[in-house]
């Protein structure tokens, strides 16, 4: 079985403080994520089933 | 005793034998914001601050801003006791945000953007079980208000909890026990059982079975579990990672399409604790606990189910499984 990431790219986090110094977030970002993100489900669903 | 804005503490059930949060500032949580006003969307340039300040994102955790466990918590407002024992409420709340779609749900999100989650689940599990005070990492989405949301836009939340949770206990010792009995997993048995007698099963891929078990305390409660035996998220492959988002995929637009509603429903994780110990005889599946019965009916918890703890499901796993196999699609 293949292996790769090729459908969303490499995962990368970048965390930061909050607004109220207090709390953390962290941002996911794929190096492809925009392309994958503009996908719908109906686009995805096969016609023949 | 102390009055606090933010009064929280663990208080132990002696009755039961558990523990419960106690988390008042709850009370005070954003509650079904109206139009614009959602904490969970990106923030609009020039527009209202929500928690995340960002234009756009992709998937975005952030510490729960009303959590019911905190890495710091107050101290007790109360004195332990022998009989009463209380503990700070220490533990993890994350809330996991899907999409910047704020009228998305994750039924509607394409198989890559589930893939994306599911790293990103994986990811958390990993970093939270390393926490010294982090005995169990449990990933959970409420969805829907027939569910009791506070927040429409989709998202998940993480509760990491200073010990292992008495619901996941129970699964833990009944694993145990039938490892000892017979030598085997118990879940593994229970994948193999549903496939083979094919009548409750759902869906199936390379790496997931989904079905309804043969136990199913809700009419359209199911389970995924991965065929391969494994304990939590980070010891997936890739291709049993998106072997996950597929299936998860096509089991959330079924539930959609039963009713033509979008279906509420509470899914959890049910993975290994963070504890340190060895639990090898256990095995990594989601379990969805949707509440409606029926296009215009909900299952609720009343006196058997909340006072004795017997459910009693008045449908058939077998029946409310060919109803939900018959919504199944394939998705690339």
């Amino acid at each position: 079985m293949k292996d790769d990431k090729s459908d969303t790219g490499e995962m990368h986090k970048r965390r930061e403080k909050m607004a109220d110094e207090r709390r953390y977030i962290i941002y996911y970002t794929f190096e492809t994520g925009e392309k994958s993100r503009t996908e719908t489900a109906d686009e995805e669903e096969r016609k023949d089933v | 005793m102390k009055r606090s804005a933010k009064m929280s503490e663990l208080r132990w059930n002696p009755l039961l034998g558990e523990w419960l949060a106690t988390a008042t500032h709850r009370q005070d949580r954003t509650f079904l914001p109206p139009a614009g006003f959602c904490p969970l969307c990106p923030t609009a340039p020039g527009g209202f601050p929500t928690e995340i300040p960002e234009a756009t994102y992709d998937i975005v955790v952030f510490e729960n801003r009303f959590p019911s466990l905190s890495p710091n918590p107050p101290e007790p407002a109360i004195a332990s006791s022998d009989l009463y024992p209380v503990r700070p409420a220490q533990g993890e709340c994350e809330v996991i945000v899907y999409t910047p779609d704020h009228n998305s749900t994750l039924a509607n999100e394409p198989v890559n953007q589930i893939y994306k989650l599911v790293q990103v689940w994986t990811d958390r599990y990993r970093e939270l079980s390393k926490l010294e005070f982090v005995k169990y990492v449990f990933i959970f989405e409420n969805k829907g208000e027939a569910i009791g949301v506070t927040l429409n836009h989709p998202h998940g939340q993480i509760y990491a909890y200073p010990f292992v949770p008495p619901r996941v206990e129970t699964e833990l010792e009944q694993s145990r026990l039938y490892q000892q009995k017979t030598g085997r997993c118990l879940l593994c048995d229970l994948a193999a059982e549903e496939k083979r007698d094919g009548r409750r099963m759902v869906a199936e891929n390379d790496s997931f079975v989904a079905y309804i078990p043969f136990f199913a305390r809700y009419p359209y409660e199911t389970h995924i579990a991965a065929k391969r035996h494994a304990q939590d998220l980070t010891q997936f492959s890739e291709r049993e990672q998106k072997d996950l988002a597929l299936i998860l995929k096509q089991i959330l637009v079924a539930f959609d399409k039963l009713f033509n509603v979008s279906f509420p429903y509470m899914m959890v994780l049910h993975q290994k604790p963070s504890d340190g110990g060895d639990y090898d005889f256990y095995h990594f599946h989601i379990e969805f606990y949707p509440p409606m019965r029926s296009a215009t009916k909900l299952k609720y918890l009343a006196g058997s189910e909340t006072g004795a703890g017997m459910f009693i499901n008045d449908t058939l796993a077998e029946e409310k499984a060919a109803e939900l196999r018959g919504h199944i699609k394939a998705f690339a």
